[in-house]
């Protein structure tokens, strides 16, 4: 930079302070730039981390503890009501595990339906236009149901989806379980793999792949794989298109996913989650430190965040850094 | 009603904690450079540490925010998390920290440049010439953002009062008004560190 390209224009009063001001200024010459796209980068994990402490501070200052509370005690009261205590068979096919707005039992008068309420075979479920939930389901798998969602619990390896969208996921070990099928009126899906999504549309039902694969029962049977999507229109026609695992399209089941309980688990149960729900790739710059996550234990709680909001929260108490490129969640020791 | 020394970074620390976005972005803007700039130096120049440390230290200061009382500046306070996080690398480094010799890093001077926030002068201080431009551009930084940057823009690459004001998004008079506080501060934090100096001691006169 031509330090003399153009000579200030205030000699007046004072002069001789400026002169000095502006011969040490020049002498020093300018301060080092910061590389733009490191300040991207800084800025872009800065301002999640700041934005997600700005939401749990709001749900904080809500009342969520007491909220949790009184949904633990309406779920206790709930499973234990004499009118269900009569017909109740020997286990539940799931429990609500989350859930953000009414989610209600159609079969049980309309009944809302708080955390930790037990669901049986011919339980009918309905989200509000707002509401998503999530259940557990016997055997360990996990569903969520998007806005404006309506099923049936058929029996413990099927539903059947009246409109809206479903996400199954049956926890990484394909094969281990007996087949899940999802059934519509327009085919089935069932379940080849560990993570999809069914969803009723006006005109089409889509399916969507993130793990694994996921066998459309029709005709001719159709299978789709991870990291594709699936539409049968009203006609029968079918597209398909790509889909990456962590599409933003997927954002709604990281919304509806239930809390990970942080106490007591460790650094490497908590990733494994995280990349479970966010379809990351964990990577450890060195094998010492993959190795030595299973040993961290874990404090403290990340109740109010989703899922893709936790890492900054909790890697750096854990004096790890981290960055996200590509669906790769690189984790490195300082 | 009163207002200390640092009713500006508080109104800031407030404004964040309601989820302002825009100060989230006046207060990434102000402070990341300088942040970044001081682990550098501490780092050995390893651009790739000082960038993780920053973030670390930015999102640790975060997760505190509220319990900024306001009784250091807010450079000082995230500057302490950010020798924290410095410390902790070379920790797991199992290496000491390099001996850097930073004259900012001596407690007088150290207080001289949090007093500037607040104009004061305090500190004698001799100033050794191989030292000047890491002391000017340390006190630049030290600055509130908008001084350091008009000074630079001003003495260093030139520009009028008129251009400097369009760059602040204020008139021609506020930006002659903001650069003679801006000398008046620069000068203050200056001499507080180097009472004495003599420019003609560094080997050049004034133009």
């Amino acid at each position: 930079m031509d330090q003399q390209r153009r000579q200030p224009n205030d000699a007046a009063p004072g002069a001789p302070d400026r002169d000095l001001v502006a011969l040490l200024l020049r002498l020093a010459g300018p301060r080092p730039e910061v590389p733009v796209e490191r300040a991207r980068r800084v800025k872009q994990a800065v301002q999640e981390h700041w934005a997600g402490q700005v939401r749990t501070r709001r749900r904080r200052r809500l009342g969520w503890s007491s909220a949790a509370l009184t949904a633990a005690a309406a779920a206790a009261l709930w499973s234990l009501g004499p009118s269900r205590l009569a017909d109740r068979p020997a286990a539940p096919l799931a429990t609500v595990a989350s859930v953000t707005g009414p989610l209600v039992a159609v079969h049980s008068n309309g009944d809302r339906l708080p955390v930790g309420a037990p669901l049986y075979p011919g339980a009918v479920l309905q989200t509000g236009p707002d509401a998503r939930a999530a259940l557990a389901l016997s055997g360990g798998r996990s569903m969520r149901l998007d806005h404006g969602t309506r099923l049936a619990l058929d029996s413990p390896a099927s539903i059947v989806l009246h409109a809206g969208a479903v996400y199954l996921d049956s926890g990484g070990r394909p094969g281990q379980r007996a087949v899940f099928e999802v059934r519509t009126d327009r085919g089935a899906a069932r379940e080849l793999g560990t993570q999809f999504e069914v969803r009723i549309e006006a005109e089409a039902l889509r399916v969507r792949v993130r793990e694994g694969a996921v066998e459309l029962a029709r005709d001719q049977p159709v299978r789709v794989e991870a990291g594709s999507e699936l539409r049968v229109d009203a006609d029968g026609r079918i597209s398909r298109s790509a889909l990456s695992p962590h599409d933003p399209s997927w954002q709604w089941v990281l919304e509806a996913a239930p809390p990970f309980e942080l106490e007591g688990h460790s650094l490497g149960a908590f990733l494994a989650w995280v990349g479970r729900e966010t379809g990351w790739r964990i990577r450890f710059t060195d094998r010492e430190l993959g190795a030595r996550v299973a040993a961290i234990e874990l404090h403290g709680s990340i109740a109010g965040l989703t899922p893709d909001q936790t890492p900054a929260a909790v890697l750096p108490t854990c004096g790890l850094s981290h960055r996200l490129l590509d669906g790769v969640l690189r984790i490195d020791s300082r | 009603m009163q207002r200390g020394p640092y009713h500006a970074d508080r109104a800031l620390v407030r404004r964040l904690l309601a989820g302002d976005q825009p100060a989230f972005e006046h207060f990434f803007a102000a402070y990341f450079p300088v942040l970044f700039r001081f682990a550098l130096k501490r780092l050995g120049h390893d651009a790739d540490a000082a960038e993780e440390v920053v973030q670390s230290t930015l999102c640790k200061a975060i997760g505190k925010l509220a319990t900024y009382r306001g009784e250091a500046a807010l450079l000082t306070w995230l500057c302490s998390f950010c020798r924290h996080e410095i410390s902790a690398t070379f920790r797991q480094r199992r290496r000491a920290p390099q001996e850097l010799d930073l004259i900012e890093e001596a407690p007088e001077v150290r207080a001289a440049l949090e007093s500037l926030a607040r104009g004061t002068e305090d500190a004698e201080l001799a100033l050794r010439r191989r030292e000047l431009a890491n002391l000017v551009q340390t006190t630049l930084d030290h600055l509130p953002p908008r001084y350091g940057d008009a000074l630079e823009w001003k003495y260093i690459e030139g520009l009028s009062v008129k251009e400097i004001g369009a760059r602040l998004q204020v008139g021609p008079k506020a930006a002659e008004s903001l650069l003679t506080r801006a000398r008046q501060a620069f000068r203050d934090g200056f001499s507080s560190l180097g009472p004495g100096l003599d420019p003609s001691g560094l080997g050049a006169a004034p133009r």
